[in-house]
């Protein structure tokens, strides 16, 4: 009799831990179908550096292929391959005699200067009087793992976004990575929350939005917009953001604004408080804050259309 | 099976040859590194915690990075088309002014130092030039992407450029410097230089 309600009683805890696995997997299955339309998070994300393995991996499918070949050919294509991964190069070298920076170092015109000047000053406050004091009280209560859990989750939303404009971009293997990831972290990843994906397959994060594949299209970034709020962005990024809106799941999702605002809140908190310090770093390090950071925007997007 | 894994051999054979740079970490990484390195020990040493070897440890800090870092090419480039019109004192001035502006923000981040590493990625050189990418992995996991350009200068690799996430620092600075030069003046510039290494963090 006794043993019977040992018995019993270790059922049901097996129950309990299966009903946690059950929960999950019913979230991981409500979530995916909503997912598909999703957002693009704006967090750094390490794009899958193309490792030397990588390239000797294509060169050898291509040498399995094609049989008569010569294999004394294929060296060749890594390569090139090598080669275009020198994107800079060219610049540098003309770098001795200047012929470029005549027209200034302003890559991006600036019509609207004295408006965003205005805004920079307004976001600035914003960032020290509201963000900065929010982030700080949300880390004294969710500890880092949690911040990084959480993290991950929005970056895991951000999934449609990211492979559409792979697709869009023609970039075959991202969009197969980010579909690896996003199925591995979905499932394994509980939700999302763990990146199991890059912690254990070593599938990295690639960072793909419409503002980068409108760039890639030959679109240039037309002026410097510095938006309340939103911060640093341009005439291309703005059209970008407009279009990966969307791809947002909160765009599909037939929530009360409060909680969307909620969400964007949370999400921006979050990432406020895993970064906090980098905004401060680059404006004690500026004579003109407002012209590094109208700089650091526009070379960071450049170098993520370059990618 | 045979056929195939002798290709692979063959093809790593010519991947090797072809590219030592590549495949090997290059003398310009391992300068990067022996600084680092000894950046991460001197934050870390525990004997020179105390406040009062504050100055004694940002200046070894500083001797560290002065090994590998070429001033004179980081302003050269900053102020790219106003570096030659200016006189060779003006000269001296900047990059005087200029390292201090570029050290005081390495001494904060040193400070704010709470664990994680450097991962170097690659390295990749052409002629004189060369690129090491290399991550910074911040104790919570955040990566950040930091690519060190250098040329080779009487044999040895000096630094002239850092990229972090994507954006150069002397094009940033760069930037700066030229918004101020069309605006204003070169005094106006050293004069706000030296207020802002005045004011401190």
């Amino acid at each position: 009799m006794k043993r019977s309600k040992k018995g019993c009683r270790e059922q049901i805890k097996k129950m309990k831990k299966f009903r946690l696995l059950i929960v999950f997997y019913i979230t991981c299955l409500v979530f995916c179908p909503g997912l598909l339309f999703a957002e693009s998070t704006n967090d750094t994300l390490v794009r899958v550096p193309e490792s030397d393995s990588q390239i000797a991996d294509k060169v050898l499918k291509q040498a399995s292929q094609p049989d008569s070949q010569s294999v004394e050919e294929q060296p060749v294509t890594p390569a090139n391959g090598g080669l275009d991964e020198f994107p800079d190069y060219s610049e540098e070298d003309e770098y001795p005699d200047y012929s470029e920076s005549d027209e200034g170092s302003a890559i991006i015109s600036d019509p609207l200067e004295p408006i965003n000047r205005a805004f920079f000053v307004f976001n600035d406050k914003l960032y020290f009087w509201f963000l900065k004091p929010a982030a700080r009280g949300y880390s004294a209560v969710a500890p880092a793992p949690v911040r990084k859990g959480i993290k991950n989750f929005f970056s895991n939303l951000g999934f449609p976004v990211r492979f559409v404009n792979c697709l869009l971009q023609a970039k075959f293997s991202a969009a197969g990575y980010e579909f690896e990831r996003f199925y591995i972290n979905s499932t394994l990843g509980l939700a999302g929350f763990i990146d199991m994906a890059d912690r254990e397959f070593g599938v990295k994060a690639v960072d793909e939005d419409f503002g980068q594949t409108l760039g890639l299209y030959g679109l240039g970034h037309g002026f410097y917009i510095n938006w309340p709020v939103l911060g640093p962005s341009s005439a291309l990024d703005t059209l970008g953001l407009a279009g990966d809106y969307f791809l947002e799941p909160a765009y599909h999702m037939d929530l009360e604004f409060e909680y969307k605002a909620g969400l964007k809140g949370l999400k921006t908190i979050n990432s406020t408080s895993l970064t906090s310090g980098d905004y401060e770093t680059l404006k004690n390090s500026a004579l003109d804050p407002y012209v590094a950071f109208r700089d650091a925007y526009i070379q960071y997007r450049q170098s993520k259309i370059k990618e | 099976m045979s056929l195939k894994s002798n290709r692979w051999l063959i093809l790593f054979v010519f991947l090797f040859l072809a590219f030592p740079s590549v495949v090997m970490a290059g003398e310009a990484t391992d300068r990067i590194k022996a600084v680092s390195d000894k950046i991460f020990s001197i934050i870390s040493d525990q004997t020179l915690q105390a406040p009062e070897m504050k100055v004694k440890k940002e200046q070894m800090i500083m001797d560290a990075v002065d090994g590998a870092f070429n001033w004179e090419e980081f302003s050269r480039r900053a102020l790219a088309k106003h570096w030659s019109k200016r006189t060779e004192s003006e000269k001296k001035e900047f990059i005087s002014l200029f390292k201090q502006l570029i050290k005081r923000t390495y001494m904060e981040k040193s400070g704010q130092y709470s664990g994680g590493k450097v991962e170097f990625l690659e390295e990749k050189i052409d002629g004189e030039y060369g690129v090491v990418k290399s991550q910074l992995v911040s104790s919570t996991g955040t990566r950040t992407p930091v690519d060190y350009r250098l040329m080779k200068k009487d044999g040895a690799w000096w630094v002239y450029d850092v990229y972090i996430e994507g954006v150069s620092l002397v094009s940033n600075y760069r930037s700066q410097f030229n918004d101020i030069l069309i605006k204003s003046s070169f005094d106006d510039l050293i004069k706000r230089l030296n207020e802002k290494i005045q004011k401190g963090v």
